[in-house]
């Protein structure tokens, strides 16, 4: 039982044919083999499978695959811009927002969807737009530290190129890192 | 929890064609919707659907209008998070969206809609008593046609409405109110986020602006019966007084007497009692205080401290 | 001292960018060529006899490549008693137990079979409390626990259920009490929690031709388990390999055999093909491990000036139904459970005992939250019925330099009263806050511990230097994400003068790696930071060797120093260490530095006294402190702020020093607010999954600040210690008692629940 879908992931476009009711996270895992994204719960209660879908950051494992057709989804692979490191990602490396890792991608990819949408964002919305990816290493401290680092850098970014700002710092735009 | 079986998806782009297409391929079928319960439904309770049919390419099932004559209509599709940041709800009516940014986090209500909330009938949801003091009404398809009915006549057990297989809930729509209207919605549970209402409390009110008497009162609670309730012993005892602690006070004992709470993991069905009262009288109290600007997490927190 | 150019400095973590961008390949990220997908079958019953299992269907489920049962694997497991199967033999003890399992191409198709397995039950009465389990009379759990294999310091009790009796005896408590001005008894509860590391449990497993096991599997102690794994099967241990992929959080948790037996028992049915056994988030709550539920009687004598005379504490640590680490736990749990303070006659019984709940093993802390959760609060109610401020009280009473601790040993470089005292001023202890403007009442509280690590034990590490400057490390420390990549890193450029970007970790595989003990209790930056301190050393060594021919000049007078050797009046005469054993090895040379270290135990704990001259290899201290605002109304506990002050020796890297303890703190907090395993009177664990299993989000954490104390440890790498575990040992403690200075109400059981707490103010209002 398979269905043929065209999704365009981390900026390329790419048809599949894929079982329909494989999860969206099994489904980048097991069958694309992109394992950055990681299954924590498999239930929607912890957020470490958080990718963009068209520009959303939802829960991975929520999702269907015969419901993707046409859909555009990033995920941390797809993060980097060209060879270079993420605003968010260089400032969770210098913050120490990282402790065992295994959170690390889907909270990076609510920072984008986060900074995408607000660049200035006070504390207490980075708690709140991050309450629901759980950690259980940092106490959440550095991270929130990181992501208000991540946001300073991309003002200072945008200031200075303000062209930069409608692509948001996102990699969907740009070439897409081979695998 | 387990991986899901095989099945089909269908993905109909119109409410006639969802609903032919159900009708053709007979039992076992399943409506999507944002799928954040189906799909836990799938994976953890053994649901096993013999094919899905997405209801997420139907664009009329999608978006938020509002009418000249004051009503609002919410399509089934819309997501808790476009409820949570819409304008228009966050300026008609703030603990509606309020009510909805408590559901899970950001990611599951990107997914999660109004409509599969409702379909879904969870007595703890949190839309659903704003809802109800929002005399809010849901449009059902069907064969033979539209259904309108009252949400508070909509469930009738957990996980249990008054539709049909085949049934499509399109629309959610809230009739006018008074233009004082003031509402509040008080989520209670232990963790600030992510969690499930061990009680859930919403109140109307409108306030006759310069004799302070409540014309009207409506209190709707969750998680503390079958389904979400109106707590109708409740109200009148408010209606042509003025709001105070002592008051208000009083009307969280009768809808804590009213409601129906179970004991859980979560809590047991005596502290639910005791905080429908507890959260009944500050709802009250902060409706009465009128419309807080601020939406922002904080300044919802401690309001319901 | 000199200089100090890279221990000591904030670096970031060596493993940062590969974390950042998703490349880290945790457990179940590996992927092995014709891997197979392994499922079990767990007990639905907390304590049954296995009547009859019956798997044909499963085995005639297309694409299923193996079935089995605890007839096919019939191998006997244990770190100190041997007691636990790879599958069940006969009889189930817990609701989550392995019963069977099932290996095919695919996982869809291996839980497809495992749905297929019939299982006949006759249900055996159960046992959920140890204090019932433990009472005379009752039925054995473990009916051949007196022939169970067991290591040497194992104390059995006449008691049913016991696995393990500690005893400390100091003095005569008696006679101390009757000696005292005041006497005070209470009893503290602490419930279940579990790890819930982010990275659920997953273990590969493959058995080649030669007939050696290869093991992948994230787990904290790699050549332990191997040794483990070796008893079990009766295999030499070269015969078994670990290789450690990166290990997404353990706290504890990923120790033993636990998903590891599932793997190893199908990969001797799969043919030579390697199988992958991947736990879903409920079966690691309910499967792997829990921390110990505990209840803690506790009994004090003071004088009315405060000091302390006697002390008499009972433990009943809840093990679960097996005994992992509960032995252990056990001893190191209740050795210092009378706290950090001068008691001269102290009485200590602690019992660990088999319950029919999942098993309870090593959970950051081993043994000491659940301790000074009774210690500390009980501390503050001594202090209140003596009229004395808590403070002055611990004052009087706590460990300082040079004091022998009621276990018989002299303490030395003790930073715990530096802690607690910074930690009160952190927190304005004796200061009035202003009143809450909803009228909520405001409370401070804090709480003080002193944990031991693990002594003896034994680390190796190696150093490979090559032409180009590279270095190598090959150390045995498991990187869990604690940072200790990091650490060990700062230690070797340390020691070589060379930047931390020219060195690497190896990965961890026992075939390729040097011993080392385990990466727990906190033991590695003291242990292994020594061992690759050593090997370091040992290779700069062989390097100034070399140099000081080239140079023509004296070893000793050689510097070393961003990636140079030098001397000190000629740096224009420098060589890189690349240069240097280009010259004398040529292109293709390495120089190896080896470096081991032992603590030397004194006088080992004694079985029927508890007494040791040296019981650890250092003592961690701690001070936290906690202020809170509660509802009345709701009984609802908003944690305001925290202060953690901990004496690390020294901080060999201090942004990840405040990284643990702020992670510590969530965790502690977690315990003191959300946290409880509930099992029902039916043995099923009610609350499997992160819905109702509440960790903290980032909504829930309130200010933190954490203050390092260094208080050098001589024997440790720099001076310093360990310092993973402490972080959340006294968190609860310091809540518990901001919450009884705030409402006048101690409340003896954990968590501080809305409910819980609610419930206490009405009791006490009525």
């Amino acid at each position: 039982m398979h269905t043929k879908i065209q999704i365009r992931l981390n900026g390329k476009m790419q048809t599949l044919t894929v079982p329909p009711f494989r999860l969206l996270l099994d489904l980048l895992r097991d069958e694309i083999g992109l394992t950055g994204t990681k299954e924590g719960c498999g239930t929607g209660d912890c957020g470490a499978c958080t990718v963009l879908l068209n520009g959303k950051p939802v829960n991975s494992c929520l999702v269907l695959s015969g419901e993707l057709e046409g859909a555009d989804i990033v995920t941390i692979e797809g993060l980097k811009i060209g060879p270079y490191l993420h605003p968010v990602q260089q400032a969770f490396v210098q913050e120490g927002g990282a402790q065992c890792g295994y959170c690390t991608p889907g909270i990076l990819m609510m920072t984008k969807a986060l900074l995408d949408e607000n660049i200035n964002p006070t504390e207490e919305e980075i708690r709140f737009a991050l309450s629901g990816n759980l950690c259980r290493c940092t106490g959440y401290a550095k991270i929130i530290q990181a992501v208000q680092t991540a946001a300073a850098e991309l003002r200072r970014s945008y200031e200075e190129f303000p062209s930069s700002q409608r692509r948001g710092g996102c990699a969907t735009n740009k070439m897409p890192r081979s695998h | 929890m387990k991986r899901p079986e095989p099945f089909e998806v269908f993905q109909p782009a119109s409410v006639p064609e969802a609903r032919e297409f159900f009708r053709k391929n007979g039992p076992g079928g399943h409506f999507l919707a944002g799928g954040t319960d189906l799909v836990i439904a799938i994976k953890e309770k053994g649901l096993v659907p013999r094919y899905v049919v997405d209801l997420k390419k139907i664009p009329s099932l999608s978006g938020i209008r509002e009418s000249c004559d004051g009503s609002l209509t919410i399509g089934a599709l819309t997501t808790m998070r476009e409820i949570e940041t819409s304008s228009v709800i966050r300026k008609k009516y703030p603990f509606l969206a309020q009510s909805a940014a408590e559901v899970g986090s950001i990611q599951i209500r990107n997914r999660a809609t109004i409509g599969g909330n409702m379909a879904n009938a969870t007595p703890s949801a949190d839309v659903a008593p704003a809802l109800l003091v929002l005399n809010a009404k849901v449009k059902i398809s069907r064969s033979g046609g539209e259904k309108i009915v009252l949400l508070e006549e909509f469930f009738i057990g957990p996980g249990k409405t008054i539709m049909e297989p085949g049934d499509i809930l399109t629309e959610i729509v809230i009739p006018p109110t008074p233009p004082d209207f003031r509402g509040e919605y008080i989520k209670f549970s232990p963790r600030e986020m992510m969690d499930l209402a061990y009680v859930g409390v919403a109140v109307g009110v409108v306030v006759d602006g310069s004799r302070k008497i409540c014309r009207d009162v409506r209190i709707a609670l969750g998680a503390v019966s079958p389904t979400p309730i109106r707590a109708r012993k409740a109200e009148p005892l408010m209606l042509n007084q003025g709001i105070t602690p002592s008051l208000a006070e009083r009307v969280g004992e009768e809808a804590s007497n009213e409601c129906k709470p179970i004991s859980d993991v979560r809590s047991s069905a005596a502290y639910r009692k005791e905080m429908v009262r507890v959260n009944t009288k500050r709802a009250l109290l902060n409706a009465a205080a009128g419309y807080v600007e601020n939406l922002s997490w904080t300044a919802r927190r401690d309001r319901r401290y | 001292m000199e200089e100090l150019a890279v221990v000591g400095k904030p670096v970031t973590r060596v493993d940062a960018e590969e974390k950042v961008t998703g490349q880290t390949v945790y457990g179940y990220d590996l992927v092995l060529p014709n891997m197979l997908y392994g499922k079990a079958l767990f007990s639905t019953r907390p304590h049954a006899i296995i009547k009859r299992i019956n798997t044909e269907r499963a085995k005639n489920y297309p694409g299923v490549q193996a079935v089995i049962t605890g007839a096919d694997a019939p191998w006997i497991h244990g770190e100190t008693i041997k007691d636990t199967p790879f599958l069940a033999q006969g009889k189930v003890r817990y609701v989550g137990e392995p019963v069977a399992a099932v290996a095919a191409v695919d996982e869809d198709t291996a839980q497809a079979a495992v749905a297929l397995i019939e299982v006949e039950y006759e249900d055996l009465p159960a046992y959920f409390s140890p204090e019932e389990a433990s009472k005379p009379g009752a039925r054995a759990i473990h009916e051949d626990y007196p022939e169970y294999h067991k290591a040497d310091f194992i104390v059995t009790s006449p008691l049913p259920n016991v696995c393990e009796h500690f005893k400390l005896r100091t003095g005569d408590v008696e006679q101390g009490f009757r000696k005292s001005d005041l006497i005070l008894e209470q009893s503290f509860r602490v419930p279940a929690i579990q790890h819930a590391a982010m990275e659920p449990h997953s273990a590969h497993a493959m058995v080649d031709d030669s007939g050696k096991l290869t093991v992948w599997v994230p787990n904290d102690a790699p050549f332990r388990v191997r040794t483990e794994t070796a008893e079990a099967l009766g295999l030499p241990p070269e015969k078994i390999r670990y290789i450690n992929p990166y290990q997404g959080g353990g706290f504890g948790s990923k120790g033993g055999l636990k998903v590891e037996r599932i793997a190893i028992a199908l990969a001797y049915h799969t043919k030579g093909l390697p199988v992958r056994v991947k736990f879903n988030r409920q079966e690691t709550f309910v499967s792997t491990s829990t921390r110990h539920g505990a209840i803690v009687r506790i009994k004090s004598g003071v004088k009315s000036d405060g000091e302390l005379v006697a002390r008499e504490i009972t433990i009943y640590w809840d093990a679960g139904a097996y005994s992992e680490k509960s032995p252990t736990v056990c001893i190191r749990g209740s050795l210092p459970s009378p706290g950090p303070y001068r008691i001269p006659q102290v009485k200590v019984d602690g019992y660990a005992v088999y319950t029919n709940k999942p098993v309870a093993g090593a959970f950051r802390g081993y043994g000491i939250p659940q301790a000074a959760w009774a210690c500390e609060q009980h501390m503050d109610d001594l202090a209140k019925r003596l009229r004395m401020d808590p403070l002055e009280f611990r004052l009087k009473n706590i460990f300082v330099d040079g004091d022998v601790a009621y276990w018989g040993e002299q303490l030395h470089n003790v930073g715990l009263k530096e802690t607690l005292l910074k930690a009160t001023e952190g927190i304005g202890w004796g200061k009035t806050e202003k009143l809450d403007p909803k009228g909520f009442k405001i409370g401070k509280g804090f709480a003080c511990i002193a944990k031991p690590t693990r002594t003896p034990t034994t680390s190796n590490a190696s150093v490979l230097v090559d032409s180009q400057g590279k270095v190598t490390i090959l150390a045995g420390t498991v990187e869990i994400g604690q940072g200790c990549s990091t650490m060990l890193s700062q230690v070797a450029a340390e020691e070589l003068g060379i930047p931390i970007e020219n060195t690497r970790m190896h990965p961890l595989d026992t075939d390729v790696i040097p011993f080392d003990s385990s990466t727990t209790s906190s033991r590695s930056t003291f242990h292994m930071g020594n061992a690759v301190r050593h090997a370091a050393i040992h290779a700069r060594e062989q390097l100034a060797e070399i140099a000081s021919g080239i140079l023509e000049a004296p070893q000793e007078e050689l510097r070393f120093s961003d990636g140079k050797i030098f001397l000190d009046n000629d740096p224009q005469h420098a060589l890189t260490i690349g240069e240097v054993i280009r010259r004398q090895l040529g292109p293709d040379g390495v120089v190896r530095g080896n470096g081991s270290y032992t603590y030397e135990l004194g006088k080992d704990v004694d079985p029927q006294t508890g007494h040791s001259d040296h019981a650890s290899a250092f003592y961690m201290y701690a001070t936290q402190a906690a202020e809170v605002a509660v509802d009345e109304e709701t009984g609802r506990v908003r944690l305001l702020r925290v202060v953690a002050a901990h004496d690390v020796g020294k901080a060999i890297n201090p942004l990840n020093c405040v990284a643990q303890v702020e992670g510590g703190l969530a965790m502690g907090i977690g315990a003191a607010l959300h946290e409880e395993l509930v099992v029902d009177d039916h043995g099923r664990v009610r609350n499997s999954s992160f819905l109702d299993y509440h960790l903290v989000t980032s909504l829930d954490m309130p200010e933190m600040k954490t203050i390092i104390v260094e208080c050098p440890t001589p024997d440790g790498p720099y001076g310093a210690k360990g310092l993973g575990e402490p972080g959340l040992a006294p968190t609860p403690a310091a809540i518990g008692n901001a919450v009884a200075n705030a409402l006048g109400i101690r409340i003896y059981d954990l968590p501080l629940t809305p409910e819980r707490v609610y419930w206490a103010i009405q009791a006490a209002t009525d």
